[in-house]
């Protein structure tokens, strides 16, 4: 079964991978999931929990945790602890359920299009030892009456007491739930919905359920929200297609379930419609070239971390947004002895149909060359002629003694250059055969010593690029407009006329007469023949090789010039903030295949 | 490069054979051994004089002269020449007084032609011997004599008025409008008319344009040709146009269907 067979896109993530991008962010923004007093600022060791911050951090010195306020001890009007918060692991699972282990108060094993969560939480307070309370001064007069200050004191904490360690525990948190859209539509955003939160062995009772009713709130009404995922805005993004349209794809009847939460995935399938193109967007700074990359095979087994498929109505949208971004344009010029020619033409492309197939490839067929201007010039000696010139006295042995004057009509052979548009009477297709590849491309402006973070803040990230590389493409030229002919002979009229202008009507009217027809003296002269499409043809492709040249263009278009998506990697998923690094997210493989039903792409996130 | 139009054989409408130019030319046949004396005259006044040689054989001192055929071709006098009126008189004017433009040679029985490119260098020619005690005119444009030819290319359409002025003889050319055919179009061969004593032979001449008329002399000339009734054509004077513009037929925008006429039954 395919992965589009009741949807336009399909889009599914691995929960293995989803930890992989928790652990990146947990050793990326470490303060994100940290949180202590500032005395311990320069005491990690007292953490309840090590901290294993990404290098980068300690090079750029960001915080391993935030910093908060002093714990006050009540009514001591100005003492307070050190203390830590710390959220040392944070894992996702989805049905079936091969990563958490559930409690037994949440019914394992997970149900059916559930998924679960796992937070282990750590806390510890700085409770100092005997004989440092014994050296603290009350802060407070004596005999000041409880009740006479307020509470917390709010003069904050003036003196911390300093600590040699944390009295720390551990608690562990799981919550179940689904997944749903919510949103308007148009702009539907994935969302968690929770069903049921366990702190583990927390006692009394009253107290874990008091907390696990605070804590459901704050995760129904803060946390998931907050992490909501703009589903709708991202594929949009990525298609990178102005008019396209996406939503989700009803559930049932269409799939059994959307969002689905199953086979340790989340699947999330997608309609699409495109709608008719909007008015050309406004042309922008010239792009940068394209960096040149290589092919990078997978190194890890098993099921790739996120995927994503396309229908073949979907590929066809997706190429439609590349093929219109395809233009061509070339002139030249040449001289063929008894004529010159030059042409002028700008193309571009549209239509086509697609054909994906089981050898990996796409066949597109039908794909139009619409061509905005096909100018063709012909420059043509038209033969002087001279009247007079008769013989008056002939000799009687043969030959002429004496011949009346002469005179030519031309100071010389006369040019004549007339154009012509042909490019609204020419049908034309090409057929490619392209195949979908993958190719890694490191910025040769990269340095060695260069990280990731470098390599992103001086504009030069790596890129992973999807290419469409050409295997065949074929030029069709089905047809000539049997107007051609009129369209020439107009053309060639209006050139004599422009070349005789000057002229009284009788001396046109004898010019041409001494001409003959016009039409017929230059295609005796261009050696046309009688096939005016046979002509134009070799003029164009062969003497010109302008369809060649329009065929490499279209090759390297697709090949080398305009990959058809780009993505750098790592992947930011949170920008730089005050200071604090991006959290980047390793693409370690990116491939894409096609079969007879959809274009699949696959994904594994970099360890 | 677009090549010019040479406009002067279409502006000449009139031919005089006293002063040849343009497609007109006249011709005289030197049958004796001598040196003469070529008169350019403008407004009846010599304007410059060249010197005619009619010899079997080219003298030698002559060789290598400008005007003059090829070295080998030395030992003979060529049997006609050319002498453009214009090119000649300039020529002459820009030699030391009284140094004759020439020879021109000739052999006996061979032909002058006489005739000025331009028509503003038309010109009459009168052929005088050198000799100290005979000055006859031998031969004078503007009245030709026996055996002498004026001959003309004709290219405008219309009706021209023929006229011999010394005999007063008349008669009436018409040349006729361009046809554009499946050929292009050749000129036939020229008609050849006597100017005799009791008129040109053919009187009413029809003509195709462009086709030569040659006229021989029986009797004193002076050939007068005028355009009298030009021929526009079916279409009438056309004035030249200096300059326009059209639309390309692939810039049309193609009419609107008639609602009445589209509708289906």
């Amino acid at each position: 079964m395919a992965f589009t067979d009741n949807c336009d896109i399909f889009i599914s993530v691995l929960d293995a991978g989803i930890n992989r991008v928790i652990r990146h962010a947990m050793r990326q923004r470490p303060s994100m999931f940290n949180y202590a007093t500032p005395g311990l600022r320069d005491r990690l060791d007292l953490l309840c929990k090590e901290v294993d911050p990404h290098p980068v951090v300690l090079e750029r010195s960001n915080p391993i945790f935030q910093v908060v306020p002093h714990l006050p001890i009540a009514l001591s009007g100005g003492y307070g602890l050190e203390y830590c918060a710390q959220l040392t692991t944070a894992e996702v699972d989805f049905s079936l359920g091969n990563v958490i282990t559930l409690p037994p108060e949440l019914a394992p094993p997970m149900g059916e299009q559930r998924f679960a969560l796992h937070g282990a939480m750590c806390a510890g307070l700085g409770c100092p030892p005997d004989e440092i309370v014994d050296q603290l001064r009350p802060l407070v007069r004596p005999k000041q009456p409880v009740g006479t200050t307020t509470f917390p004191d709010k003069r904050g904490v003036e003196i911390p007491i300093p600590t040699r360690e944390l009295i720390c525990f551990c608690l562990d948190l799981f919550m179940v739930g689904g997944a749903d859209f919510a949103g308007a539509s148009g702009n539907q955003h994935l969302i968690g919905t929770l069903e049921g939160l366990e702190l583990v062995d927390l006692a009394p009772e009253g107290l874990e359920n008091s907390i696990e009713c605070y804590m459901r709130l704050a995760i129904e009404l803060g946390l998931l929200p907050r992490l909501s995922i703009p589903t709708i805005q991202i594929v949009q993004e990525l298609m990178g297609i102005a008019t396209l349209t996406v939503e989700p794809t009803l559930a049932p009847p269409t799939v059994a379930n959307n969002p689905a939460l199953e086979e340790n995935q989340l699947k999330v399938f997608l309609d699409m419609t495109v709608g008719p193109p909007g008015p050309p967007a406004p042309p922008g700074p010239p792009a940068p070239p394209p960096l040149t990359g290589t092919v990078r095979s997978r190194t890890r087994t098993g099921p790739f971390d996120g995927i994503a498929a396309l229908s073949e109505d979907a590929v066809m949208a997706l190429f439609g947004a590349v093929r219109d971004e395809f233009t061509f344009s070339k002139s030249d010029s040449g001289d063929f002895g008894p004529f010159s020619a030059s042409y002028s033409a700008e193309a571009h492309l549209e239509n086509g149909s697609i054909d994906l197939r089981d050898d990996n490839t796409i066949h597109i067929e039908e794909l139009d060359i619409k061509w905005d201007k096909l100018e063709l010039c012909l420059g043509i000696d038209l033969p002087g002629f001279c009247v007079g010139g008769f013989c008056i006295i002939p000799n009687p042995f043969g030959g002429c003694i004496l011949r009346a004057p002469e005179i030519c009509v031309f100071e010389d052979d006369p040019d004549i250059e007339f154009c012509l548009d042909i490019g609204g009477f020419i049908t034309s297709e090409i057929t490619i055969t392209v195949r979908p590849l993958t190719k890694y491309a490191v910025d040769p402006a990269r340095t060695p010593t260069m990280n990731d973070w470098d390599a992103l803040d001086a504009g030069i990230p790596n890129k992973w690029q999807i290419l469409l590389d050409p295997i065949t493409i074929d030029f069709d030229l089905i047809d000539f407009a049997d107007t051609i002919g009129d369209l020439l002979e107009s053309a060639l009229e209006a050139a004599i006329d422009g070349l005789l202008g000057p002229l009284p009507g009788w001396a046109k009217d004898l010019i041409l007469a001494f001409f003959g027809p016009i039409i017929d003296l230059v295609v005796a002269i261009i050696d046309l023949g009688d096939d005016i499409d046979e002509w134009l043809t070799d003029l164009l492709g062969v003497s010109f090789g302008l369809f060649d040249l329009l065929l490499t263009a279209i090759a390297d278009f697709f090949s080398t010039s305009k990959p058809l998506k780009e993505f750098a990697d790592p992947v930011q998923i949170m920008a730089a903030s005050s200071g604090l690094i991006p959290v980047l997210i390793p693409i370690e493989f990116l491939g894409i295949r096609v079969n007879t039903d959809e274009m699949i792409v696959e994904a594994d996130i970099g360890a | 490069m677009k090549a010019r139009i040479n406009r002067n054989f279409l502006e000449q409408t009139s031919f005089d054979s006293g002063m040849p130019s343009g497609l007109g030319i006249v011709v005289h046949r030197f049958e004796e051994v001598g040196e003469y004396e070529i008169a350019v005259l403008r407004n009846d006044r010599d304007a410059a004089r060249l010197s005619l040689l009619v010899a079997g054989e080219r003298p030698a001192e002559e060789a290598g002269r400008r005007a003059l055929p090829a070295a080998q071709e030395v030992e003979l006098a060529p049997s006609q020449v050319n002498i453009e009126l214009g090119q000649a008189r300039r020529a002459a004017l820009a030699r030391p007084l009284g140094e004759l433009e020439g020879p021109y040679i000739v052999r006996p029985g061979g032909y002058v032609s006489f005739t000025a490119a331009r028509q503003e260098d038309a010109s009459a020619v009168v052929v005088r011997r050198r000799r100290k005690d005979d000055r006859e005119e031998l031969f004078d444009s503007r009245r030709l004599a026996q055996d002498d030819i004026f001959s003309v290319t004709m290219v405008r359409p219309g009706t021209y008025s023929l006229k011999n002025a010394v005999t007063g003889a008349e008669g009436k050319i018409t040349v006729a409008y361009p046809t554009r055919g499946k050929e292009p179009y050749r000129p036939p061969d020229p008609i050849s008319v006597g100017s005799t004593d009791d008129g040109f032979s053919i009187s009413s001449i029809d003509l195709m344009p462009a086709q030569g008329i040659i006229f021989r002399m029986s009797t004193p000339s002076r050939i007068y040709i005028d355009l009298v009734e030009p021929d526009d054509g079916p279409q009438g004077p056309r004035p030249p146009k200096i300059a326009g513009w059209r639309k390309r037929p692939d810039q049309q925008v193609a009419t609107e269907p008639d609602d009445k006429t589209s509708q289906s039954a």
